[in-house]
């Protein structure tokens, strides 16, 4: 059924890289200022650092884990030089030997065995120009569109978002789908009022059921904060822009999820292993929900916004999505498609054509505003406390 | 008295089960005629509504479901006229 070819890096059969990045990622906050001094000895290199990696236990640990292996597994990854301390509960090897199942070159430092500050930097050197040969020597090649994975996010809501850029997206997202590709639809707390429409297309029941407990759960963690959803969201600038509820923003949000079936409820920063819509157990918090899509194999996000964002990530291009032409006109430079158009008579689906031509153009190499100003936000959701 | 404007160009009705509109732009009050299929109702703004606000299609009473996205968006704290602005102030969530 699916036509469509991208040019892509090959990593496996079904894995395609849509960029060839080499990134240099701390295993622990320790490291982070070494990550960011080799990072600066070459432009190409993309550092990852992270405020954890240690000092946390249980199923935190392996979050973190998973997601700062699942970053360096992301296909858009052709190497990676992992940087630790020594004495950190994630290490480097722990997060190699989840991370170089697709053969790809992944070289690790540990801080406290190399030593001096220039030995350290002649390490990093000798084995980045390693990486870097070798990812250097790999070519785009053609790919059915069926082996990408996208993520979809929405970051400062307003009421144009579920009228413009948002059903724009849920064309795209139903297209995709069409085409057999992944989509992963994400941020549980802005499901809250919308299990209805979301039930409705959750044919199998396991899926069902726990995608409405973790919306329970949502609310359930809000109350047990000593808060009240109704206080903190829609927040105070969704508030001021018309929304008034959660479930008017929740309903406006999944929109973007177009109205295929879910086929699955994956955990935070894991692999979807079905194709189609998914859904992650995501928070609404944008960078860490973007980080757990990307660490989950997400190519590249699709992210509507209606009061305007920087967010971007470090390995997966974020095309930014404005839904309406007042905050367009003031970010220009942060966002790719203006879809506040619609207002002004643009029919949806000729606005979802022109996301499509440019995601494809995007996978096959085309600069986001997001990559051209380097923002390249990365956060991981914690689920414990640190001791 | 001044002449009826077309809701549609001034508004939006998600679905045929809303009984609120989201206005796409600044929505002067005045008069205005909303066509669904053969039936056209007059509903009479009695003040300005700004872009992305909502006003009510019909008189919603006191606890009812207010509908947006053919789906329950929260109930009536108040009694809400038609062609009243519907926010938090007689909105509130049934979560």
């Amino acid at each position: 059924m699916s036509e469509i070819k991208l040019k892509g890096y090959r990593r496996s059969d079904s894995l395609f890289g849509i960029r060839n990045h080499i990134v240099v990622m701390s295993s622990v906050s320790c490291a982070n200022s070494v990550v960011e001094r080799i990072a600066k000895t070459d432009t190409d290199i993309i550092p990852i650092t992270h405020q954890h990696g240690c000092t946390h236990m249980g199923a935190d640990t392996e979050q973190v884990l998973w997601t700062l292996s699942g970053t360096c597994n992301n296909p858009n990854v052709g190497g990676a030089l992992l940087v630790g301390l020594g004495c950190e509960s994630i290490s480097v090897n722990d997060i190699a030997s989840c991370a170089d199942a697709d053969g790809k070159p992944v070289k690790t430092l540990v801080i406290q065995e190399v030593g001096e500050i220039q030995k350290i930097m002649d390490t990093a050197r000798d084995s980045l120009r390693r990486i870097k040969d070798f990812v250097s020597k790999q070519q785009r090649s053609d790919f059915d569109i069926r082996h990408l994975t996208v993520g979809l996010e929405c970051g400062g809501s307003d009421p144009f978002s579920g009228i413009t850029a948002n059903p724009a997206v849920g064309l795209v997202s139903d297209r995709l789908v069409e085409l057999g590709a992944t989509v992963i639809l994400s941020e549980i707390p802005e499901m809250i009022g919308a299990e209805a429409s979301l039930e409705s297309r959750t044919p199998d029941d396991t899926v069902r059921r726990r995608l409405l407990r973790r919306i329970k759960d949502y609310v359930q963690l809000a109350k047990d904060a000593g808060g009240d959803l109704r206080g903190c969201n829609p927040a105070p600038g969704n508030i001021k822009a018309g929304l008034s509820t959660i479930e008017e923003k929740s309903l406006g949000s999944i929109i973007k999820g177009g109205c295929s079936n879910i086929n699955e409820f994956v955990e935070y920063a894991r692999r979807p292993k079905c194709k189609g819509l998914v859904v992650m157990d995501t928070p609404g918090n944008d960078p860490e929900s973007v980080t757990g899509m990307v660490a989950g194999g997400a190519n590249l996000v699709l992210f509507t916004t209606g009061t305007g964002t920087p967010v971007g990530n470090p390995v997966a291009p974020v095309i930014k999505i404005s839904s309406n032409t007042e905050m367009y006109r003031r970010m220009g430079d942060f966002i790719d498609i203006d879809a506040g158009e619609i207002i002004k008579g643009t029919q949806v689906d000729a606005l979802a054509d022109k996301i499509f031509e440019f995601l494809l153009d995007v996978c096959n190499g085309r600069q986001t505003a997001a990559e051209v100003n380097n923002c390249r936000e990365f956060a991981i959701n914690r689920i414990g406390p640190s001791f | 008295m001044d002449q009826h404007r077309n809701l549609a160009d001034y508004a939006i009705i998600l679905s045929g089960k809303d009984n609120v509109a989201t206005a796409l732009v600044d929505l002067p009050a005045g008069n205005y005629i909303s066509s669904s299929g053969e039936s056209r109702t007059t509903i009479t703004v009695p003040e300005d509504i700004s872009a992305g606000f909502k006003l009510a299609l019909s008189d919603i009473r006191k606890a009812e479901p207010v509908y947006k996205y053919g789906y329950v968006i929260g109930l009536a704290k108040t009694d809400i006229k038609k062609g009243h602005c519907v926010h938090v102030h007689n909105l509130v969530s049934s979560i």
